[in-house]
């Protein structure tokens, strides 16, 4: 199993590999495209002035994704659970989707202030919807005779629900909640961009202003790693709550 | 001297009478069941033989209070259903069990969701695994087991409460022909030794004459009993006596009784 990150950092490195050589052969400006090299080094030498922004975002990630997860998965369930509450909310639901959040943004600076209210508000409503559309995918995956053994079993709706419908749903929810914690990022950023004071997306923004276009790819940089965690974090509580076996019911390979 | 009056005879276990099913569909309604009436007693173990789509497993899920039926009466254990009857347990063609739970947790579920204590149920559950040959896998996920050991499982989780009343809805359908056989001989091991009603679901006539006392022949939809044949074959009952001319006799009668049904194109 060691072996396993041996195939994509091979491949990372040679993207970087190539990007390095391109633009030190084509001698472009460092204010177009700099050196993947260069930008490592603004990453690491410049850590102290990225590090109080990355702090920032961070909390605004990961508040804002827990806020989605707790909004999306009580939602989700409602919806799965009555018909009565699908066919009140699941229009509005995807309505509210469908609209763009960057143009709302501006609309929740107003409502919420500059503070980081307004950036949780943001990241919660763009990470939250694959989060509802999953928990209710997963949780309507219960086959009619499960239903049948639960009721033949004089088993309570809390009981069919927490033991049958929740078990079952879990490989999809936790798909719902990868993609939306990358998504969370993207809200925070978004957040910063419109009205912030601070945080990764605010220095992005300061930096590309100053035309210092190695320092605003480090923190670009700085975002991306700052997704990755987030998205294994998720990927290692998905591994503890859910069996290898459900999330992979057969092997290609094998 | 006067002769003591014949004991009256114990009160059926499941009494059906003009028992009609019809469902609502786009173009109109189905009857899928037309005033079945049958009785089954206590202890005994009763199969419905019938063509596909003849409307036994729906009869089996109305038995089991999970559907309720648009006309005629039903009584297990002398009462009409109100909801699922709490004392049947049932076995359905598909193993059923939860993917993400071992199969010691399949087998304890109904204890669990009781709320009885699963530790006092657990050594139950372990003997019922030894016994239908799963020792050893207590601990193993359903995926790991074949079609064969998974309803092996479902027979011990259907077991472990010890209720009167057992309802199988073709366990053995999706077996090949071999552990079929081995399945019905286990079976009536088991129910020789823990005297269950099993009311029993088959289109397979050969498997309904060797584990039943009386076969109900079910006529195409919409489904009524065209007959009840008693199996008057000593027990236990062997692969032997499947060869014997007694057993296939039944086997002929019953094929006869269902070709000669109303509407039995599709057999």
């Amino acid at each position: 199993m060691r072996h396993r990150w041996l195939l994509p950092t091979a491949f990372g490195l040679l993207v970087v590999g190539t990007w390095e050589a391109a633009a030190a052969l084509t001698q472009v400006s460092p204010l177009v495209l700099p050196r993947p090299s260069e930008i490592v080094a603004v990453a690491v030498l410049k850590a102290p002035m990225f590090w109080p922004h990355l702090l920032t975002t961070a909390v605004e990630v990961v508040l804002g994704f827990l806020v989605a997860v707790a909004l999306g998965g009580a939602l989700g369930v409602l919806i799965a659970s009555s018909r009565l509450c699908e066919g009140a909310l699941f229009p509005s639901l995807v309505a509210a989707q469908v609209m763009p959040k960057i143009a709302i943004a501006p609309l929740l600076i107003v409502w919420f202030g500059f503070g980081i209210n307004s950036k949780l508000a943001l990241t919660a409503l763009i990470s939250f919807f694959p989060i509802v559309i999953n928990t209710i995918i997963g949780l309507n995956l219960t086959r009619k005779e499960e239903i049948y053994l639960f009721r033949s079993l004089q088993a309570s709706r809390f009981q069919t629900f927490l033991k049958l419908r929740l078990p079952n749903a879990l490989p999809v929810f936790f798909g719902g909640l990868k993609v939306a914690a990358t998504l969370a990022v993207i809200g925070a950023v978004v957040g910063e961009f419109t009205g912030g004071k601070s945080g990764l997306g605010y220095l992005l923004m300061f930096l590309v202003g100053n035309l210092d276009t190695t320092a605003a790819f480090a923190a670009v940089l700085y975002l991306t790693l700052l997704g990755l965690v987030v998205f294994f974090l998720v990927a290692l509580v998905e591994r503890l709550l859910v069996p290898a076996h459900m999330l992979r019911r057969f092997d290609p390979q094998a | 001297m006067a002769a003591d009056p014949p004991p009256r005879p114990p009160l059926p276990f499941v009494a059906i009478r003009d028992l009609s099913m019809e469902y609502p569909t786009a173009t109109g309604s189905i009857l899928a069941l037309d005033r079945v009436n049958l009785e089954v007693r206590q202890e005994e173990f009763f199969s419905i033989v019938g063509p596909s789509g003849c409307g036994k497993s729906t009869l089996l899920l109305l038995i089991a209070g999970l559907v309720e039926p648009t006309d005629g009466e039903l009584l297990v254990d002398g009462e009409a259903l109100d909801g699922p009857y709490a004392r049947a347990a049932i076995v359905f063609q598909q193993d059923v069990l939860l993917e993400w739970r071992t199969i010691l947790a399949n087998v304890t579920l109904p204890v669990e969701l009781r709320r009885l204590d699963r530790g006092a149920y657990q050594r139950r559950a372990l003997e019922l695994l030894a016994a239908v040959g799963l020792e050893g896998f207590e601990q193993y996920f359903p995926y790991q087991l074949s079609g064969g050991m998974r309803q092996r499982a479902a027979l011990c989780r259907a077991l472990i409460c010890d209720l009167p009343l057992l309802l199988m809805d073709e366990p053995f359908g999706a077996l090949d022909a071999l552990s079929r056989e081995e399945h019905q001989e286990l079976l009536q091991e088991v129910w020789l030794r823990h005297r269950k009603t099993v009311v029993f679901v088959t289109h397979d006539i050969r498997e309904a004459i060797l584990l039943s006392d009386r076969v109900a022949i079910m006529s195409a939809r919409p489904g009524t009993i065209a007959e009840i044949v008693p199996i008057d074959l000593p027990r236990p009952r062997t692969r032997e006596m499947a060869e014997s001319a007694a057993f296939n006799q039944y086997v002929g009668r019953i094929r006869r009784s269902l070709e000669t049904s109303p509407a039995a194109e599709g057999m």
